[in-house]
């Protein structure tokens, strides 16, 4: 498997709070009637946004914490 | 059958956290400031001491600092951030659900840590948009309200994924020790 596939891997767990944030903000508002409203369409993008931002912040984050490891790792 | 034997005490977990959030969503529709003083009144307390401000209640708008031109509305109070870190942490501990008492325990545990979680995070993102308000921190010209909206999406979602993350560290570690 690849090493991004791997670090991808051990953030599966940001699944649930992730899916819990979009059924809140996002599933329920649209079961409402929430999605014919124009702000809401712009509220929806910046949600799916932000979601993305945070997997790429947190998947920038595991990368650094490996890369610090194994240089840390290869000096010893 | 037996599956539904087995994971009966989840199956009822689930339901129970998903009539939660329902009934809470349908709740902080309507809700006023008055309504909502059991999480508007703490967090205002705590963002008066992070801020330096001074916020009282005012009777249906929500609690304002008239020297800063800042109110803390129903809208600022945390519901749907409530309501996503109760559900979050509820689906998390359903693989531990395995009896009633079990069961009865993580969900109020989920209930108690999502409300003292709201508190901290939301006053944390209240505290950024007096900041951001009050000019100290500097937001050139962009769109206040845009600029209000996106930092309540990355502070809610960053918030509740650290809560996770604490929650399920907590828990493997508590795990660890149990198995020993």
């Amino acid at each position: 498997m690849s090493p991004l596939a791997d670090r991808l891997r051990s953030l599966r767990w940001m699944l649930v709070p992730i899916a819990a944030y979009l059924a809140i903000t996002l599933a329920l508002p649209i079961a409402n009637g929430a999605a014919a409203r124009q702000d809401f369409v712009r509220h929806a993008a910046w949600v799916l946004g932000g979601c993305v931002a945070v997997v790429a912040l947190a998947l920038a984050g595991v990368t650094i914490i490996e890369l610090v490891r194994t240089n840390l790792w290869r000096k010893r | 059958m037996t599956w539904l034997r087995e994971h009966r005490w989840r199956i009822a977990a689930a339901v129970v956290a998903l009539v939660v959030v329902l009934l809470g969503k349908q709740f902080y529709r309507d809700a006023t400031a008055a309504d909502l003083r059991w999480i508007l009144a703490p967090t205002a307390q705590l963002v008066s001491w992070v801020s330096g401000g001074h916020f009282v209640y005012e009777s249906g708008a929500g609690w304002i600092d008239p020297h800063i031109k800042f109110i803390i509305a129903p809208p600022c109070a945390g519901l749907n951030f409530a309501l996503a870190a109760f559900l979050a942490l509820a689906l998390g501990a359903l693989p531990s659900m395995t009896t009633a008492r079990a069961t009865a325990l993580r969900l109020a545990g989920a209930a108690a840590v999502a409300y003292v979680a709201t508190l901290v995070v939301n006053t944390t993102r209240i505290a950024i948009a007096i900041a951001m308000h009050r000019g100290t921190i500097d937001i050139g010209g962009y769109d206040r309200a845009e600029l209000h909206r996106i930092e309540g999406i990355v502070v809610y979602l960053g918030g509740l994924c650290v809560l996770y993350g604490i929650a399920r560290s907590v828990a493997n570690r508590s795990h660890h020790v149990a198995a020993r």
